[in-house]
C-alpha cells in the first residue's frame, strides 16, 4: 500500500508571505491575551487554549460534522477515532478536576462549572435537528468556525446563521423551558450509580469501546477492510540541521496531523480550559452575540427563565461586557485557526461557486444555532465537554446527532 | 510539479476546485466506486481546495482499493492521483 505525499519548496514566494502574516498574527494574537485578561485574569490563558484549539483542529483537519455524516455517507469516518481519544483523555482528566470539587458525588451536590446539563425531549430535538443542520451546513459549530479562519465565506454564513437560530430559540426560550426543560433531571452517573466516580468513569469508557466496536462493525459491514494506512515519507535524505528543521516545520506547520493527534490535543485543552476555569463550549459566544443584536434593535427576547439553574453553555450567554470567558474559547479559536492556515499557506479567501451553497449554509447554520440553544450547547459544549462530565444528557445528544446526521445525508442526497 | 507522475492519456480527471467538503471526497469516491466495476480500472486524478477532503480521500482510497498519491501546490491547491491495486480492484 502506498501512501505517498509531496509538498513544494517552502521557499516559494506564496508560502513565504503567508508565513511572515502568520508571525505577525500570532504575535499580535499572544499580546492581545493581555488585553482580553485585563480585567479577569483568567481570560488570558482561555485565550491561548482557544487559539491552541483553533491551530489543533485546522491542522489535523478536524470535523466532528464529518465523524457522524460520513459514516453514513461513505461507510467510514476518518475522525472519529480522533474524538474518542480526546474523550479517553477529558473523561479520566475531568473525573479529577470534579473529584476535587465535589469528592462524595452521593450527597446530590453537582460540580459547578461541569456540563451536567437537563436530559430529556430538549437533549434529543436539539440533537437531532443539530445533525441535520450541520450535514446541511457542512460543518458543525467548531467546524464552521476554524474554516472561518481559513477564510471559507461559506462557513462564515453559517456561522451568522448560528447566530441567528439562537437569537430565534431565546423568543421561545420561556415555552421550552416552562414546558418541558425544568423538569428534566440533571442525570450525573457518578452520583446516579452505586460507586461514584468509579463505576461512572468506567461506564463511560466501556461506552467509548462500545462505540469504537461498532463503529469498526459499521465499516467492516459496509464491505470495507479497515485500511492500514502506511505512509512512504517523501525521502528525508538531507541530514544537516536546516535539512531537518525543514522537515520537522514542515511535519509541524504544513502537513496535515493525523486526528488520532488532534483529538488527543484536544482533550488536554479541553481539560486545561476546565482547569483554568470551564470546560470548551463555543455556543454561549454565538448567543450573546444574538442578544446583543436584538437587544440594540430594541426588539430583545426579555427575561429568560431558568438560566441560572442550568448552567453550560446557557449561563455564560448572560456574561456582560465585551471580553468574556466565551469571547475568549470562540474568537480565540478563529484566531488559531486563521494562524495555523497561515503558516501553511492554505489561508485564501473562498466564495462558493454556486450560490445555492449559501442557502444551504444559512439553513443549516439556523437549524444549529436554535437546536444548540435547546440542547445548551453543540457538538463542543454538550457532546465533547458533557460526556467526560460524567453527564447522561452527553450521552443523549451523541446518540441524537447520529440520528440527525443520517437523516442530513438522506436529505443531502436529494440535493442535486 | 516536481513528482507528479507522468501524465496519463487515459486517467480520468475530476476538478472539485472551489467544491467544499464532503463534495470532492463524494466525487472521488463515486468515481473509484465506478471504477472499480471495470476489469480495466482507470488511474484517477483529483485537484481540490478543501483540506479536510484531500485528508479524507487517501483513507476512502485505501480502503477501496487504491493507492494514492497526494501532490500540494504552492498554496491551498491538492492533486490526488488515484491508482488502482489492480490484484484487488480487478477479482473484485
Amino acid at each position: 500500500m502506498a501512501f505517498s505525499s509531496a509538498a513544494p519548496a517552502l521557499a516559494s514566494p506564496r508560502w513565504a508571505t503567508q508565513s511572515v502574516v502568520g508571525a505577525f498574527v500570532l504575535v499580535a494574537a499572544v499580546a492581545f491575551s493581555r488585553v482580553v485578561g485585563a480585567s479577569t485574569a483568567v481570560l488570558a490563558p482561555l485565550w491561548l487554549l482557544g487559539m491552541v484549539a483553533g491551530f489543533t483542529l485546522q491542522r489535523s483537519r478536524f470535523c466532528f460534522a464529518s465523524a457522524f455524516r460520513d459514516l453514513f455517507l461513505f461507510g467510514q469516518s476518518r475522525t472519529l477515532n480522533g474524538i474518542l481519544v480526546g474523550l479517553v483523555i477529558t473523561t479520566l482528566g475531568f473525573a479529577l478536576v470534579m473529584y476535587r470539587q465535589v469528592p462524595f458525588p452521593q450527597f446530590g451536590a453537582l460540580p459547578v462549572e461541569a456540563h451536567i446539563l437537563p436530559v430529556g425531549l430538549s437533549t434529543v430535538v436539539g440533537g437531532v435537528v443539530f445533525g441535520i443542520g450541520m450535514v446541511l451546513a457542512g460543518g458543525c459549530s467548531s467546524g464552521s468556525l476554524y474554516r472561518v479562519g481559513e477564510g471559507y465565506v461559506a462557513s462564515a454564513v453559517a456561522v451568522l446563521g448560528m447566530v441567528i437560530g439562537l437569537a430565534l430559540l431565546s423568543y421561545q426560550w420561556n415555552w421550552w423551558w416552562e414546558t418541558i426543560i425544568q423538569y428534566e433531571p440533571k442525570i450525573w452517573l457518578a452520583e446516579a450509580l452505586p460507586g461514584g466516580y468509579a463505576s461512572g468513569v468506567a461506564l463511560t469508557l466501556l461506552g467509548l469501546f462500545s462505540v469504537f466496536l461498532a463503529a469498526l462493525w459499521w465499516e467492516t459491514r459496509n464491505g470495507f477492510a479497515m485500511p492500514s494506512i502506511t505512509q512512504q515519507k517523501a525521502a528525508d535524505d538531507d541530514f544537516s540541521v536546516r535539512g531537518r528543521l525543514s522537515v520537522l516545520w514542515r511535519r509541524v506547520f504544513v502537513d496535515g496531523w493525523s486526528p488520532i493527534v488532534g483529538g488527543a490535543i484536544l482533550g488536554v485543552v479541553g481539560l486545561l480550559m476546565y482547569l483554568a476555569a470551564q470546560p470548551f463550549g463555543v455556543t454561549g459566544e454565538l448567543s450573546r452575540w444574538g442578544q446583543n443584536a436584538t437587544e440594540a434593535l430594541d426588539v430583545g427576547p426579555g427575561v429568560l427563565k431558568g438560566l441560572d439553574a442550568i448552567g453550560g453553555c446557557a449561563a455564560r450567554a448572560s456574561q456582560g461586557g465585551l471580553f468574556t470567558s466565551t469571547f475568549a474559547m470562540t474568537v480565540g479559536l478563529v484566531a488559531g485557526s486563521l494562524i495555523a492556515a497561515l503558516f501553511a499557506g492554505e489561508f485564501k479567501l473562498r466564495f462558493p461557486p454556486q450560490r445555492r451553497r449559501y442557502a444551504q449554509a444559512m439553513v443549516g447554520g439556523v437549524a444549529m444555532g436554535y437546536s444548540s440553544g435547546l440542547a445548551i450547547g453543540c457538538t463542543i459544549g454538550a457532546f465533547f465537554s458533557a460526556v467526560p462530565s460524567l453527564a447522561l444528557s452527553g450521552w443523549v445528544f451523541g446518540g441524537s446527532l447520529a440520528g440527525g446526521a443520517w437523516v442530513g445525508v438522506k436529505i443531502l442526497r436529494r440535493i442535486p | 510539479m516536481t513528482d507528479m507522475p507522468a501524465p496519463n492519456e487515459s486517467a480520468i480527471k475530476i476538478d472539485a476546485r472551489g467544491l467544499e467538503c464532503p463534495v470532492p471526497t463524494q466525487q472521488a469516491v463515486d468515481a473509484m466506486k465506478l471504477a472499480r466495476e471495470s476489469c480495466t480500472p482507470a488511474t484517477l486524478v483529483v485537484q481540490l481546495d478543501d483540506a479536510v477532503c484531500a485528508a479524507d480521500i487517501p483513507h476512502h482510497a485505501q480502503a477501496l482499493g487504491f493507492d494514492t498519491e497526494t501532490e500540494r501546490a504552492n498554496g491551498p491547491l491538492w492533486t490526488i492521483t488515484l491508482k488502482p491495486r489492480i490484484a484487488d480492484a480487478g477479482s473484485e
